[in-house]
């Protein structure tokens, strides 16, 4: 069950080099913005608890923060094509789908 | 070769899409042969006899072999028709909403519903996935009604308050109750 982020909110992660078997990440949620890790091996993706600043938000900033918010928790795995990254829960139904920023 | 990247370090992305609830089964792709018993291929993702020609190249097995996305699906996958678009109520329990009624239906990623219920407005909290759907936590404003349009409303919020699933055939959604019973008829705006 997917839909397009709305009009004018951005969301987007980001991978960094690994500390201690531990990914860092950052990032936006589409209002606040997060860093934090992530343990990965190929197909697999967990997110690790994550340090977000504080904004208030409101509208589709905010309901997009909790969606996004929503996906880290329930990511297992993951796959990758080209640019395109394929979030999804240990079901393996997708949820959420990401594109490599140029 | 690998092709594909077994590491996420370092890249950035943005998101595209977003599930709306992790339960969801994906929609839309049905197997090229019918009657196999298999659902959609990317519910499956493990399932090694599925229908379907599936390329399968060898070395990327572990990540995507076996996950290819439906052909017809543009980039950002099947989207869900019932958060595509707002709909409007043209029936009730089977009787017809009058035209000058306003009464609205608008589902958002955030599980969330809102609407004009043909005078005040609602919101609510909505807990779906392909079939089934249960409305709660509604709310309205409490501005004073017309006697007609009063009516339709405490029918609209009763009709919502008991919806178990809805089923959307082209541009037409009907919501039914526990039973099956059709609650509501809709139709997409505009």
């Amino acid at each position: 069950m997917h839909r397009p982020l709305p009009a004018g909110v951005t969301a987007a992660l980001a991978f960094h080099q690994p500390a201690d078997g531990a990914e860092q990440i950052s990032g936006s949620t589409g209002c606040n913005r997060f860093t934090g890790t992530a343990n990965s091996k190929p197909g697999e993706l967990h997110f690790g608890v994550l340090a977000l600043t504080r904004m208030a938000c409101v509208g589709a900033h905010q309901s997009t923060e909790n969606a996004v918010l929503d996906v880290f928790q329930q990511t297992a795995a993951y796959t990758r094509s080209g640019p395109s990254l394929t979030l999804r829960d240990a079901g393996g139904n997708i949820l959420a789908r990401l594109q490599r920023a140029s | 070769m690998i092709r594909l990247p077994s590491k996420l370090v370092p890249a950035a992305f943005s998101f595209l899409a977003l599930a709306l609830a992790a339960c969801a089964t994906p929609q839309v792709y049905v197997p090229p042969q019918g009657g196999t018993g298999i659902g959609p291929q990317d519910r499956a993702p493990t399932t090694p006899d599925k229908a379907g020609p599936t390329p399968v190249e060898t070395g990327d097995a572990a990540s995507d072999g076996s996950e290819k996305e439906p052909p017809a699906a543009g980039p950002e996958g099947p989207l869900v028709p019932l958060l595509d678009s707002d709909w409007i109520v043209t029936e009730l329990s089977g009787a017809p909403v009058p035209d000058s009624i306003n009464m609205t239906l608008s589902f958002y990623i955030d599980r969330t519903i809102a609407g004009i219920s043909g005078c005040n407005r609602y919101s609510g909290a909505a807990d779906m996935d392909y079939e089934t759907l249960r409305i709660t936590a509604l709310v309205s404003t409490g501005v004073n009604c017309p006697a007609k349009s009063g009516t339709l409303e405490r029918d609209f919020l009763h009709a919502l308050g008991d919806s178990a699933s809805y089923r959307i055939d082209g541009p037409a959604l009907q919501i039914m109750g526990r039973d099956g019973q059709v609650l509501a008829k809709l139709r997409t705006a505009g």
